[in-house]
C-alpha cells in the first residue's frame, strides 16, 4: 500500500510544476483556436472536424505524452522509480500508483480540453452543444487514460524510455486507418466513437469495450515489465 | 549466512567479479574505476548485472523489495524521493523503509535540521548525499549497509553518529560495505580494509601481500635532529620532505612495520626533545597496490614454473668411464667445456605460454 501511495506521490510531485500548467493551457489555446478556424470554414460541421483533429488527434495524445514523459524524466519507468525502489518500495504497486495518477489527471484535462473544444465549435447558441458536451467529456477522459496507458507501457521500452516515442509514432501512422493494423492502437477506436469510420466495422459500444480492454492491457503490460 | 555474494558478475567496470561478505565491517577502497559504485549499486537492487548473479540476504535484491528494506543504503548519486521540503521528503523515505523514526529526528542525530525547511530541490549534491546518510542511518536494524563515500557529506554531519551508528549495527550482526576512493577516508574506519582493482579484490586468496616498507609522515620542529636520531635505529630510514618554515618541517619515516615505527619516532623525539606536531601514515597508492599484486602474482607463476621445470629436468646419469681405442691420425680433441645445465626459459608475463 505504501508503495502505491508513493508512486502516485511521485507523479503528483514531479508534476506540479509551472511548466506543466503553461503546458496545459497552451494546449487548451491550441484545441480553442484550431475549433474557432474550423466554425469559421464550416459551421455545421465544425465539432466533428475538431474533435477528430486538433483535439482527439493532435492534443490529447501529446498531452498523455508529455505527461508521461514528465514523470518517468524522460528515461524508462524503471529508472523514473529508481528512488522509490532503493527505499524498498515495490515498483510494480509504485508503477501501478504513478500510472495511475497520471491517467486521472490526463483524463481530467482531456475532459476539459474535449468540452472547450465542442464549446468553441459550436458557440454557445447551438442546439446541440450539450449532448455534444457530454459525449465528448466521456470520451475525453476515456482518451486520456488510454494514452497514458500506452505511453506508459512505450516507457518500458529503449535505454531510455525512447519507446514512448515510438507509441506515439506507431499510433499516428497506424492508427489512422481502419483495417487489422489499426487494431491494437487507440486513435483508430476513439475516432469510431467520435462518429467516424470504425476500426475492422466495429460498433460504437464494442469500441468502448475494446478501448476500455487497451487500457487495461497496455497498464498491466506496463507494470508486469517491471522487476518487483 | 552470507550477507552479500557476487558470482562472476559483468556490470559496468566489473569483470567477472566474484566477492563474498558475512558479517563485520568492511572498507572497500580504489579508485574510481576500480567498480566501487558498480558494487553498490548492485548490492541497492536497482539495477541488475548483465553477467552472473548478486545475492544480498541470499535473495535477489533486484527481484526482493523486502530484502531492499533490510539495505540501509547511501548510493552514489542519491536522489530523494520528490517532495516540497526535506523534511517531507525524509517523512516519505522513513515510511516507505517502515522506519518507527520521524524525519525531523532523523535529521536532527545526523547534525542536519538545518536542511529540514529547505526545498527538495534546492539541495545541491553533497547536501543530497547528506540527507541520504542520514536516512540510511535511521535504520532501525538493517541486515547490510552499503554506503558510497559516507564522508563526502556537509560539515555539519555528525561524524561521531555515523561511526556510533556503524558500530551498533555491526555489533547486531550486520554487514556493513564502506565504499571510498580517498585512502584518508578508509583510514577512519576500524574496519576490514579491502582494496578492489578492476572489481577484484586484491586479498582475495588470504595470502597478505607484501607492499614492502611502510611510511610515516611526521610534522616535528626540527626534522633534522629527528632523522639524526632515527638513524640510530635498525631497519629505520628516514628523509626530509620539505622544510615548511624554520620551526618545522615534514619528514618521510621508513620501516617495516607502522607500529615500530610510530614507537621508534616517538623514542627519538623524546629523546631529542622534540615536539612532534602531526604523524600519520603515508598510505600506499591504488598504483602500487596495483603493482604489488602483479608482483606478487608473478612471483607465484614463476615460482609454480620453477616447480614444475624441476620435476621435467632430465637426469644426467653417470657417463661410464670407456676410454676409446687409441686411433692414428686422430683429429685434434676440443678443449674441455664446462658442462652448463641447461636453464629454463621464463616467461616474461605470466600469461605467456612456453
Amino acid at each position: 500500500m505504501n508503495s502505491l501511495v508513493s508512486g502516485a506521490t511521485l507523479c503528483f510531485e514531479r508534476l506540479r510544476r509551472t511548466s506543466t500548467a503553461i503546458g496545459s493551457l497552451f494546449a487548451l489555446l491550441l484545441v480553442c483556436l484550431g475549433a474557432l478556424l474550423e466554425r469559421k470554414t464550416e459551421p455545421t460541421l465544425a465539432a466533428d472536424r475538431a474533435l477528430q483533429g486538433v483535439i482527439f488527434g493532435l492534443a490529447i495524445p501529446i498531452l498523455a505524452y508529455v505527461a508521461v514523459g514528465r514523470v518517468t524524466r524522460g528515461q524508462t519507468f524503471q529508472l523514473a522509480l529508481a528512488p522509490l525502489a532503493a527505499y524498498g518500495a515495490n515498483r510494480k504497486l509504485a508503477a501501478l500508483g504513478t500510472t495511475l495518477s497520471v491517467g486521472a489527471l490526463v483524463s481530467l484535462l482531456s475532459l476539459i480540453l474535449a468540452v472547450a473544444g465542442v464549446f468553441c465549435a459550436h458557440g454557445i447558441g447551438s442546439s446541440r452543444l450539450l449532448a455534444d458536451a457530454m459525449a465528448s467529456a466521456w470520451i475525453g477522459a476515456l482518451a486520456g487514460a488510454v494514452y497514458t496507458a500506452w505511453f506508459s507501457l512505450g516507457a518500458n521500452f529503449g535505454k531510455n524510455g525512447q519507446g514512448r516515442t515510438w507509441a506515439l509514432v506507431l499510433d499516428f501512422f497506424l492508427g489512422g486507418g481502419a483495417s487489422l493494423l489499426a487494431l491494437p492502437w487507440p486513435r483508430g477506436h476513439l475516432r469510431n466513437l467520435l462518429g467516424g469510420e470504425p476500426v475492422l466495422g466495429f460498433s460504437q459500444p464494442s469500441a468502448v469495450l475494446f478501448v476500455t480492454f487497451l487500457a487495461v492491457a497496455y497498464m498491466s503490460l506496463a507494470v508486469s515489465r517491471l522487476p518487483r | 549466512m552470507r550477507s552479500v555474494v557476487f558470482s562472476e558478475v559483468q556490470f559496468g567496470r566489473l569483470l567477472r567479479t566474484s566477492l563474498s561478505f558475512e558479517r563485520g565491517l568492511f572498507v572497500l577502497t580504489g579508485a574510481e574505476h576500480e567498480g566501487l559504485a558498480e558494487i553498490i549499486t548492485l548490492i541497492s537492487g536497482l539495477e541488475h548485472p548483465m553477467r552472473g548473479s548478486v545475492r544480498v540476504l541470499e535473495t535477489d535484491p533486484y527481484r526482493t523489495p523486502e530484502t531492499r528494506r533490510n539495505i540501509a543504503l547511501l548510493l552514489p548519486d542519491a536522489e530523494p524521493l520528490a517532495a516540497p521540503k526535506v523534511s517531507d521528503s525524509a517523512a516519505l523515505a522513513l515510511k516507505l523503509g517502515r522506519h518507527a523514526q520521524t524525519a525531523e529526528t532523523a535529521l536532527a542525530r545526523a547534525g542536519l535540521s538545518a536542511l529540514a525547511d529547505r526545498r527538495t530541490a534546492s539541495l545541491n549534491y553533497i547536501e543530497r548525499q547528506s540527507l541520504a546518510l542520514a536516512l540510511a542511518l535511521a535504520h532501525e536494524s538493517p541486515k547490510v549497509i552499503a554506503l558510497y563515500e559516507p564522508l563526502s557529506v556537509t560539515p555539519d554531519f555528525r561524524q561521531d553518529y555515523l561511526h556510533e551508528r556503524l558500530k551498533s549495527f555491526v555489533e547486531q550482526g550486520a554487514l556493513a560495505l564502506i565504499a571510498t576512493g580517498r585512502s584518508q577516508d578508509a583510514h577512519a574506519f576500524d574496519g576490514s580494509h579491502v582494496s578492489l582493482v578492476r572489481g577484484e579484490i586484491l586479498r582475495g586468496t588470504g595470502e597478505g601481500l607484501d607492499l614492502g616498507e611502510c611510511r610515516l609522515r611526521v610534522v616535528t620542529n626540527d626534522p633534522r635532529k629527528l632523522a639524526e636520531q632515527l638513524f640510530q635505529t635498525p631497519n629505520i630510514s628516514a628523509a626530509l620532505v620539505r622544510q615548511v618554515s624554520d620551526l618545522s618541517g615534514e619528514l618521510e619515516v621508513r620501516g617495516r612495520d607502522l607500529e615500530t615505527l610510530a614507537l621508534a619516532v616517538m623514542q627519538a623525539a623524546e629523546a631529542r626533545s622534540l615536539n612532534i606536531h602531526a604523524i600519520e601514515a603515508a598510505l600506499p597508492s591504488v598504483e602500487e597496490l596495483y603493482a604489488a599484486r602483479l608482483g606478487a602474482q608473478r612471483a607465484a607463476y614463476e615460482r609454480a614454473y620453477s616447480a614444475r621445470s624441476v620435476q621435467l629436468r632430465p637426469l644426467t646419469a653417470p657417463v661410464p668411464n670407456v676410454t676409446p681405442p687409441p686411433r692414428l691420425f686422430a683429429p685434434a680433441a676440443p678443449s674441455p667445456t664446462p658442462e652448463t645445465p641447461e636453464t629454463p626459459h621464463v616467461p616474461r608475463n605470466p600469461g605467456e605460454r612456453t
